[in-house]
């Protein structure tokens, strides 16, 4: 039987190691991931994985449950980011200001750089670049952990984990506009590196 | 809305806000008539695509066990100091 995690919370409080070891699995894959995809590479993310899961079964009898379990440990799972090599910049500049481009090549006022607009590939799509599916995984990787890390993290919250723009508001402590206006610039950057990875010479 | 400087600077709430409403049904009517703008929605929309499409990579199981014992002997430590 699938306990929920207010179950598995209550459960834990009272001192079930069961409930230690469900609640464990079932968000270590998760978490997993999202820590990799904040530090890059495996070691960072598995020494900022042991902070935060430290810090959420030490804090989680204290849980009151006024977010869910989930929302509540990605918090966790984020502020031992922050505090991490995670947040250490590793930004890689754009060659060219996402900002600044307007797809037909026009320019306004402000902004300047031509753009060459060849689509960004997709999933499958790339028989015709030659293109794979691991390749296409490879870049967004390094789009993702290249990234300004506030762009970074609201990115990850969102389009790969799945929280809504308000989840991720609450998760970070900014304001919904503040989590939108970064979102917006996360996915530029990453069609702007896509753009440049698939379509700059070798 | 007329100007694609203006288009491309609201563009993300096609992405993230409700439809129906004006500013989107606005945004909606300008990529209708240009070509320049749909596509580089259709890019931003494409990427958001990939990212939740992003395929679930294997997580290490020896590390996983190894930081479940650890988490069990500092979490026991941790009750002891207390107790």
């Amino acid at each position: 039987m699938l306990l929920s995690d207010e179950e598995l919370v209550r459960r834990y409080k009272q001192g079930d190691d069961q409930a230690f070891d469900t609640i464990y699995e079932r968000y270590y894959p998760p978490l997993m991931r999202f820590m990799t995809r904040m530090c890059g590479n495996t070691e960072d993310a598995q020494e900022t994985l042991q902070d935060a899961f430290l810090s959420i079964f030490q804090y989680l009898g204290d849980f009151r449950g006024e977010s869910s379990l989930k929302n509540w440990m990605y918090k966790v799972a984020a502020r031992a980011c922050w505090k991490s090599k995670a947040k250490e910049n590793k930004t890689i500049p754009l060659r060219t200001d996402p900002r600044a481009r307007h797809p037909s090549g026009e320019t306004h006022p402000g902004h300047e750089g031509a753009v060459v607009s060849n689509g960004v590939p997709g999933w499958g799509q790339n028989p015709e670049r030659g293109a794979s599916n691991e390749e296409l995984r490879r870049h967004i990787r390094r789009g993702v952990a290249s990234m300004p890390y506030i762009y970074r993290i609201v990115l990850n919250l969102r389009d790969f984990e799945g929280f809504s723009t308000r989840e991720v508001s609450q998760i970070l402590g900014i304001k919904e506009s503040t989590a939108k206006v970064r979102l917006h610039r996360a996915r530029s950057y990453l069609r702007e590196w896509l753009k440049e990875e698939f379509l700059s010479p070798e | 809305m007329k100007s694609c400087a203006k288009v491309l600077k609201n563009i993300h709430k096609l992405l993230e806000e409700d439809p129906s409403i004006p500013i989107c049904q606005a945004l909606k009517a300008h990529l209708q008539g240009c070509e320049a703008c749909a596509r580089y929605y259709k890019e931003l929309a494409n990427v958001v695509e990939l990212c939740r499409a992003f395929p679930e990579e294997p997580v290490s199981e020896e590390h996983k066990d190894k930081l479940k014992h650890f988490l069990q002997k500092e979490l026991k430590r941790d009750r002891s100091k207390r107790s």
